[in-house]
């Protein structure tokens, strides 16, 4: 269970933030002009035009009616269109900003409505062009049901962004949901409640505020403020440690509480104080720790680390193994590798990482040789001599953990091997603890001398943390590899 | 100055057609005060709004100095509607913005500098005699302040010429004594050519250089205002100027009594004339003087008197062709 400070709840708070301001400035402004074109092209004003005005009138109406949870789901393929991913804070944006749109286009359309008919002929009869009607009259006029029409925005934007947690867009709604809801965690859930009461409070405040005493200017300062509310609720994501707690990422679920065990180690012996942190993907904790929002992350072995570094451009360097969670082959027909055949069928994973790590193990116990420079992503067609004459088949994973009856052996990973009713020790072959698939601490270049990340090594290759996590991965599940690397 | 020719407006709703206004032609002179007068629902706002195309006509007209306006292009259009001023029945001020900036407005759409906005509003409020509202947001100026903002306003681009429309029926008395000393203020001291519509006579009377009559959209009288009062033309322009000295319950009495009753209105040079003692003692007629009143238009005095003839037929008939002789006009409103 994650125990939640108030480090990550100010976190998710900057994420709301920014996600509810950065789509109500886009959301509003797009929507004001909508607005301005619903409302003068309508009957009896200046730009009048049916056609357009109905169908503006019917867009605006349809999105509306559309539910933010629909329109979020409806519009993930323009999401990735657009933002490049359909995940994550600025992916919410994109239908935060759509569904602004509409709302805020009736809201300025009927404020401006409220404006007299008088007035608009008052400026017509001296003159005004149409965008003077607007900037002069109109908006003016309407200044404070626009403002109290924003502030309603801007109010329904916290709720949306709530649900923005769907599609990864952190913040408080997300924490709500992950770590209180779905973790039966009360506490968290009535923090993020009482953040967000807070916010819609002083949201509500600064809007009532500024329609009583509306003027242009003050406007213009708030939304220069809020602007940089947005940008500082960013730049405080990439601002370095700024306590002397050492960020340490995970992947949520037992891991987080055996690290409680290293945190409690830590601070008894070492007197460092350790933050664990969770993550739910395996993309995030190496992000967060390139832009300085963690400072150390376990979750991953050598060869994921390094395609990230490739893909990304990290500067990420491992500084010590955790635990081999050995990769190995098993069988329902025999016990033991000397039992194979000549000709038998050997199943082996089809995706790239796992189909390497299968015929590495293969190879280091002489049953094939690859070909000389093959890398970890080896693939059968590297195989330099296949003196048993082994038929591979490459299968998914959990393809192989049913087919078990039709082959001489299957490689599995860890996860599947209860699934397909094996123990890590009933396995014919599996990985030792000098396999390079040994999970990593990991930590930014820069950091890899600083005393404290040593302190963490020492706090990981410890009895303690060695006892609870075989304890929680009986069976040779987990083998230790409590060595650093060299650097 | 301003010319209606041949100038209609009709409004289409469903299969209806409306006449709004029926071929206008008439003339406004450069630097005169003049009354469009008329019932509401006469089409005086249309007429108005004709004149700075707010309303477009159906069919003729609207030369302004010589320029006919509804064939202007829109830029051109709304340059010369920043030549003609306007003020409302309800004035139409900013809600959100100080007198200054009200009056401010018409600059601002002409991009003028911010130094040519400051003096000029200044020197407008000083005219019209609210230097010390100038911060103040409309909703604390009375109606008469609020009029003299809107006059300072529609005077801020120095049009030539200044359309009222009913400028003084929102304001008390007193108010409205006082927009009207201002508005002729204005006409002699900037020469501005002041058009407005009313339906109220007092206006028309105390302000007009001519008035033109508007009823059911046809243009039915059209004169200078003395005449309009002393020698209406049009039934509807008698009866108008009737109510303004006889209240309409009173009128109705005269119409079922049983005796001679005339109107008397003592207009030219006889207007001094003691003339009903002169028909007590020449014609030995007995006068009952049923209602009078005196009033001045343009400086000249018009004295209007309601009485009953009593006496024999022949008395009556001779007091008729002495009057007729005078110049008092006489009308008969019930024969007895």
């Amino acid at each position: 269970m994650v125990n939640l400070e108030l480090l990550s709840l100010l976190e998710a708070t900057g994420t709301t933030i920014y996600m509810v301001f950065v789509s109500a400035l886009v959301g509003i402004s797009a929507g004001l002009f909508l607005g301005i074109i619903l409302f003068l092209t309508g009957h009896d004003q200046v730009l009048e035009n049916k056609s357009i005005h109905n169908v503006l009138n019917l867009t605006v109406n349809i999105g509306r009616s559309i539910p933010f949870i629909i329109l979020l789901i409806c519009l993930i393929p323009v999401t990735r269109l657009i933002v490049g991913t359909s995940i994550g804070t600025n992916a919410a944006l994109l239908p935060l900003i759509v569904t602004t749109i509409p709302f805020f286009a009736r809201i300025t359309a009927s404020a401006f409505s409220e404006v007299s008919h008088g007035l608009i002929e008052t400026s017509e009869a001296f003159g005004a062009s149409t965008w003077q009607l607007v900037q002069r009259v109109l908006i003016p006029e309407s200044l404070s049901s626009l403002i109290r029409g924003a502030t309603l925005t801007i109010i329904g934007l916290v709720g949306c962004s709530a649900m923005a947690g769907a599609v990864g867009g952190g913040g408080l709604g997300e924490l709500a949901i992950n770590y209180g809801y779905e973790r039966f965690n009360t506490l968290v859930i009535l923090e993020t409640v009482i953040a967000i009461t807070l916010l819609v409070q002083l949201i509500q405040y600064i809007g009532d505020r500024l329609a009583r005493h509306c003027n242009l200017k003050w406007v213009g300062a708030s939304i220069a403020g809020i602007a940089s509310i947005c940008l500082l609720s960013q730049v405080y994501a990439y601002l370095p440690s700024y306590t002397h707690v050492l960020r340490v990422g995970v992947i949520n679920g037992e891991d987080v509480s055996l690290l409680k065990v290293v945190q409690k180690l830590a601070k008894e012996k070492y007197g460092l104080e350790i933050k664990v942190i969770g993550f739910d993907d395996y993309v995030q904790p190496n992000v967060a720790l390139s832009n300085g929002s963690i400072d150390a992350n376990i979750f991953q072995h050598v060869p994921f680390l390094n395609a990230q570094i490739k893909s990304h451009g990290y500067h990420i360097t491992p500084v010590a193994k955790t635990f081999v969670y050995p990769f190995g082959f098993y069988s329902n027909k025999i016990h033991k590798l000397s039992e194979l055949k000549r000709g038998d069928m050997v199943a082996i994973p089809n995706d790239p990482s796992n189909e390497g790590r299968a015929l590495l193990l293969l190879s280091d116990n002489h049953l094939i040789t690859l070909k000389p420079g093959s890398s970890l992503f080896a693939t059968p067609s590297d195989i330099a001599e296949n003196p048993y004459d082994l038929q591979f088949k490459e299968l998914n994973v959990a393809q192989i953990a049913r087919s078990l009856n039709d082959v001489a052996i299957g490689g599995l990973t860890n996860d599947y091997t209860k699934p397909a009713g094996f123990k890590v020790s009933d396995a014919v072959v599996k990985e030792s603890p000098d396999s390079p698939y040994a999970n990593v601490v990991a930590v930014r270049s820069a950091d890899v001398h600083r005393s404290d990340i040593k302190k963490l090594i020492s706090a990981i290759h410890s009895k303690q943390y060695l006892q609870a996590t075989e304890k929680a991965f009986p069976n040779g599940a987990a083998i230790a590899a409590f060595v650093p690397i060299q650097l | 100055m301003i010319e209606f020719i041949k100038l209609n407006k009709s409004y289409h709703n469903k299969n209806k057609t409306f006449n709004a206004l029926s071929d206008i032609n008439f003339k406004i002179n450069q630097g005169e005060i003049f009354g469009i007068l008329g019932q509401s629902g006469a089409g005086k706002s249309t007429l108005l709004r004709c004149i700075n195309l707010l309303v477009r006509p159906t069919s003729g007209h609207v030369l302004i100095n010589g320029c006919n306006i509804t064939e202007l292009d829109r830029k051109s259009l709304q340059a010369k509607r920043q030549k003609i001023g306007i003020i409302f029945q309800h004035f139409n001020l900013l809600e959100s913005q100080t007198a200054f900036e009200n009056i401010a407005l018409p600059l601002k759409l002409q991009n003028k500098t911010k130094v040519d906005i400051n003096q000029r509003v200044n020197s407008l409020l000083e005219l019209v005699d609210l230097s010390d509202k100038k911060e103040a947001l409309p909703k604390a100026l009375s109606g008469g302040q609020k009029q003299r903002v809107a006059i300072a306003r529609a005077l801020a681009s120095e049009p030539e010429i200044l359309l009222c429309d009913e400028a003084t029926s929102a304001l008390d008395p007193e108010s409205t004594q006082n927009v009207l000393a201002l508005l002729k203020k204005i006409n002699q001291a900037l020469g501005i050519t002041i058009t407005l519509i009313t339906h109220e006579l007092e206006v028309v009377k105390s302000l007009c250089d001519r008035v033109a009559l508007l009823h059911e959209g046809q243009l039915i009288e059209c004169s200078d205002t003395f005449s309009l009062f002393s020698d209406p033309k049009h039934s509807v322009t008698k009866n108008l100027v009737n109510q303004a000295f006889v209240a309409a319950a009173q009128q109705h009495e005269i119409k079922s009594s049983k005796h001679f009753t005339v109107r008397l209105t003592f207009v030219g040079k006889d207007s001094d004339l003691p003339l009903i003692s002169q028909l007590i003692k020449q014609f030995n007629l007995t006068v009952n003087i049923l209602c009078a009143d005196i009033t001045k238009v343009q400086g000249k005095t018009i004295g209007y008197t309601l009485c009953e003839f009593l006496g024999s037929e022949e008395q009556i008939s001779q007091s008729l062709s002495f009057i007729q002789s005078t110049s008092i006009k006489l009308e008969i409103l019930n024969h007895g």
